[in-house]
Order: structure tokens, then C-alpha cells, then sequence
């Protein structure tokens, strides 16, 4: 009875004892699954750079995005303000005369008289005078003519009608009779201002007593050309800024 | 022999014990370790985290590659120079349409008394003769399309009446435009002859600032041509 329960306790501490020992001898195998010591550094390292080149990534991407961001930006309100600009430099062109225009509006011939000078007379009182010239400009503007032009010559703003012996300058540029003056704008309006006797009276008393030439025609469409000479501005300056 | 075969077998059992004891400390301590080491890394793991960032850096530098392409590609932002060109052209066109107020040095033709629309006029177009720049009558700009008309009793610039006292401002090269107005046969000399009555004076002035034009340019019949 005493024999058989001490082999039996005996019985059992040799199977756990075997079970214990089978299980030690397990363990190095699982041990030897892990990489050695080197080599997990090496693969710790590995992570570790990749992980690093990750946030440096991201960082550039993050930089790239707000910059380009800022960029569609600049350019959008560069191009914006370069299509106001252009718009509005397109306006004032238009108003200084460089753009070469049509429409209805008017003639006016002006010719120094084909008659012989009468005995006596004035051989002035025959031609054609620069005053004359801006005398009907004058007339055709305060009649509201959208733009003007004498010949070839365009007129803006600075130029200057005058002559020199017998020969009339506009934009320094030497015309020749006949003076053919053209102006865009109310056709019939127009029409009616230079024909009212008020208007050009000494020129049209001229043209009954010695022959000077005065013609006016109205048409649907007049062509002016740009005006080609440069505005020089060397003495002016904006009082403000622009704007 | 009964005492005997019992001291052995207790000889024995201490023994196992005792080895079992031994090998109980080895096993827990080599699990210990087993752990510790494999913790949230196997092997297997550290090959996923792996593959897993090299794909996402790889595509993480594709995005790069194209925002940094895009931004190079950016479509042709208008230099800021080119605009500065623009308007300063600009600006010039605007004091020449009389749109900007503007200022300089120049001249200062003062006449007091009566004169007519077409001297008025003349003289106008004398000081542009001249080579002024901008003009101004009684403070009033005067551009390319303004006209001085003859009206009752007066003379109107650009439908406002003027007094009779005038005075027409020039911005240019002063003594170039006062030698011209003033030459000997000259407008001045013409119109003194003219109005004995007036005072016509020219003075040269270190800056006069005019306001601008007040007028309009409008375009209802005109169409550029292109």
C-alpha cells in the first residue's frame, strides 16, 4: 500500500519531469525562428530610415502643395489684373487716337481757289489757311465728333495746326491741298452744324467771293487712320499714383 | 530491507524533484526571453512594416514628383515686369488724354481782358506747337478734343464758361515754350498788337499741377478697325 503510492507519486514527477524536458528542448528551436541579434538591428534600421524618408515625403508634398497653391493664386491674380490692364489700355489707346476707326459721319473738302487773283487783290484771300483748318475741327468737335483726322494725319491729343509760308503742318507732317477732313460721329448732326450759316461764316463768305473750295458730305462710313507720331512726356509727371 | 528500499525511493523522488526544479527554472526563463525578443516584431511583422512603407513611400514620391512637375508646369505666369511696362504705358496714355492729374514745370500765359474764341484757340494751339505736354485753360485740362467756342458775351471751353481773365497753364520745357510764344511776330506779340487794352503776360513756372479733363471720351459711332 505505502510502495505502491510513493511509485505512483514517484510515476508523476517523472512525467512532468519528461513533459519539462521535452518542452526545454522545444524552446531553442523557437528561439532560433528570431533573427540573431545583427541582423534585427539591421532590419530595425531599415524601418527606421524608411520610416524617416516617409515623414520627409510628406513633408514635401505638404511644401509642394502650398506652394503650388500660392502659385495658382499669383497667377490668377496676375492674369486677372493683366486682362484689367490690357482692357484698360485698350480704352485709352482708343481715346489717344491709336487705333485707326470707323463709322458714319462726315467730309469736309477744303481747296485753295482755282479763280485768278483779281487785280489788286490779296493772294492770300485765295488759299486755304491753317486757322481755316482748325476752325472746322474746332467746330467739328464742339459738335461732337468722336474723333478726327486731316488727310492721313490723325488728330490727338498735343497736335498742333500750323503753317509754314504756305504749307500747313499737322503733326509736323507736311499735307497738301486739297484738305480733306474726316470726322466719325452723329452723320446728320454733324452735317447740320457745319452747314449752319452761324457757323464758319467767314469761311463760307470766302468761299462765295473768291472761290475757296468747301465742300461737306455725310456717309455711313468714314475711315480715320491711328495716329502715328509718339506722345513724349518728359516734363509731366502723375500728381498722384496712378490709379 | 523494507527501510532500505524506502530511503531509496525517497532518494530517488528527491532527485526527480530536485531536477525538476532545475528544469521548471530553465523553461520559464528561456519563455521569458522567447517574449521579450519576439514581442511585437516576428519576423514576419517586421517584413509587412517593411514592404508596407516601401510601397507607401514609393507612392508618396510619385505624388512628389507629379506636384513638383505641375509646379514647374505652371502655365506662363505673367511677369511682373511685363505688367509694370503696361502700366506705366498706361499711365502715360492717361496724362495724355488728360485723365490723370499731372504735374511739372512750365509756363504760365496770363492774359486779363477780352479776347476772341479763335484767339483763344490759336493760342492753344500755339503752346502745343510749342511742345507742351499738357494744357490747361483757367485750370480747366484741355486735351486733343476739346474746343474753345464763342458764346454769348464769353467764350466757352468744353461747354464752361470762361471770365475774362485767362489764364492758360503749359507743363514742357519752360524756356523753350516761353522762347516760342514770345518770339518777335510771334502769337504773343501778335495778340499784344491786337488787344492794346490787355495785359498779356508770360512767366515760367517750377510746377504747376492741372486737374483733369472733365469731359468724356464716348464712342458710339466710332469702331476700331482691326
Amino acid at each position: 500500500m505505502n510502495t505502491f503510492r510513493r511509485s505512483k507519486a514517484l510515476l508523476a514527477a517523472f512525467v512532468l519531469l519528461g513533459f519539462l524536458l521535452a518542452a526545454q528542448v522545444q524552446s531553442p528551436r523557437q528561439m532560433a525562428a528570431v533573427p540573431k541579434e545583427a541582423s534585427r538591428e539591421r532590419v530595425a534600421g531599415t524601418i527606421a530610415r524608411l520610416e524617416e524618408e516617409q515623414r520627409s515625403l510628406k513633408e514635401t508634398i505638404g511644401r509642394l502643395r502650398e506652394e503650388l497653391a500660392a502659385q495658382q493664386k499669383l497667377g490668377l491674380a496676375r492674369s486677372e489684373s493683366l486682362r484689367e490692364i490690357s482692357s484698360e489700355l485698350e480704352k485709352q489707346r482708343l481715346a489717344a487716337g491709336l487705333l485707326p476707326l470707323k463709322g458714319q459721319g462726315v467730309t469736309v473738302t477744303l481747296d485753295d481757289s482755282s479763280k485768278a487773283v483779281g487785280a489788286g487783290g490779296d493772294p492770300a484771300s485765295y488759299l486755304i489757311h491753317d486757322y481755316e483748318l482748325r476752325d472746322v475741327i474746332n467746330l467739328l468737335w464742339a459738335s461732337g465728333a468722336e474723333a478726327v483726322a486731316v488727310n492721313d494725319e490723325r488728330l490727338a491729343s498735343g497736335t498742333s495746326i500750323y503753317c509754314v509760308g504756305s504749307t500747313i503742318l499737322v503733326n509736323n507732317t507736311r499735307l497738301s491741298p486739297p484738305y480733306e477732313i474726316r470726322a466719325i460721329g452723329d452723320a446728320v448732326a454733324l452735317e447740320d452744324r457745319l452747314r449752319n450759316p452761324a457757323n464758319l461764316a467767314k469761311l463760307k463768305s470766302r468761299a462765295r467771293l473768291y472761290g475757296i473750295q468747301f465742300r461737306v458730305t455725310s456717309s455711313k462710313e468714314v475711315t480715320l487712320p491711328a495716329y502715328n507720331s509718339g506722345f513724349s512726356l518728359r516734363y509731366s509727371s502723375p500728381a498722384k499714383d496712378g490709379r | 530491507m523494507a527501510s532500505k528500499e524506502r530511503f531509496s525511493s525517497s532518494v530517488v523522488l528527491t532527485l526527480v524533484c530536485f531536477a525538476l526544479g532545475i528544469v521548471l527554472v530553465v523553461q520559464f526563463r528561456t519563455q521569458g526571453k522567447i517574449a521579450t525578443d519576439v514581442s511585437a516584431q516576428s519576423s514576419t511583422d517586421q517584413a509587412l512594416i517593411i514592404s508596407s512603407l516601401v510601397e507607401s513611400n514609393a507612392s508618396l514620391r510619385k505624388e512628389a514628383n507629379r506636384l513638383a512637375g505641375e509646379l514647374a508646369g505652371q502655365g506662363p505666369i505673367p511677369k511682373a515686369g511685363s505688367m509694370e511696362a503696361m502700366v506705366e504705358e498706361l499711365n502715360k496714355l492717361r496724362i495724355v488724354n488728360g485723365l490723370l492729374e499731372v504735374m511739372g514745370p512750365g509756363i504760365e500765359v496770363r492774359i486779363d481782358g477780352s479776347i476772341t474764341a479763335l484767339d483763344l484757340q490759336d493760342l492753344v494751339n500755339e503752346v502745343w506747337n510749342a511742345g507742351a505736354e499738357a494744357v490747361a485753360v483757367n485750370h480747366q485740362r484741355v486735351v486733343g478734343r476739346s474746343a474753345v467756342v464763342e458764346g454769348e458775351n464769353a467764350i466757352y471751353l468744353d461747354g464752361t464758361r470762361l471770365g475774362s481773365l485767362y489764364i492758360i497753364n503749359a507743363i514742357g520745357h519752360p524756356e523753350a515754350l516761353e522762347k516760342a510764344l514770345s518770339r518777335p511776330g510771334g502769337l504773343i506779340a501778335l495778340l499784344r498788337y491786337t488787344y492794346s487794352g490787355a495785359s498779356i503776360a508770360v512767366t515760367r513756372l517750377e510746377r504747376i499741377s492741372m486737374p483733369v479733363y472733365r469731359g468724356r471720351y464716348e464712342f458710339r459711332y466710332a469702331q476700331a478697325m482691326k
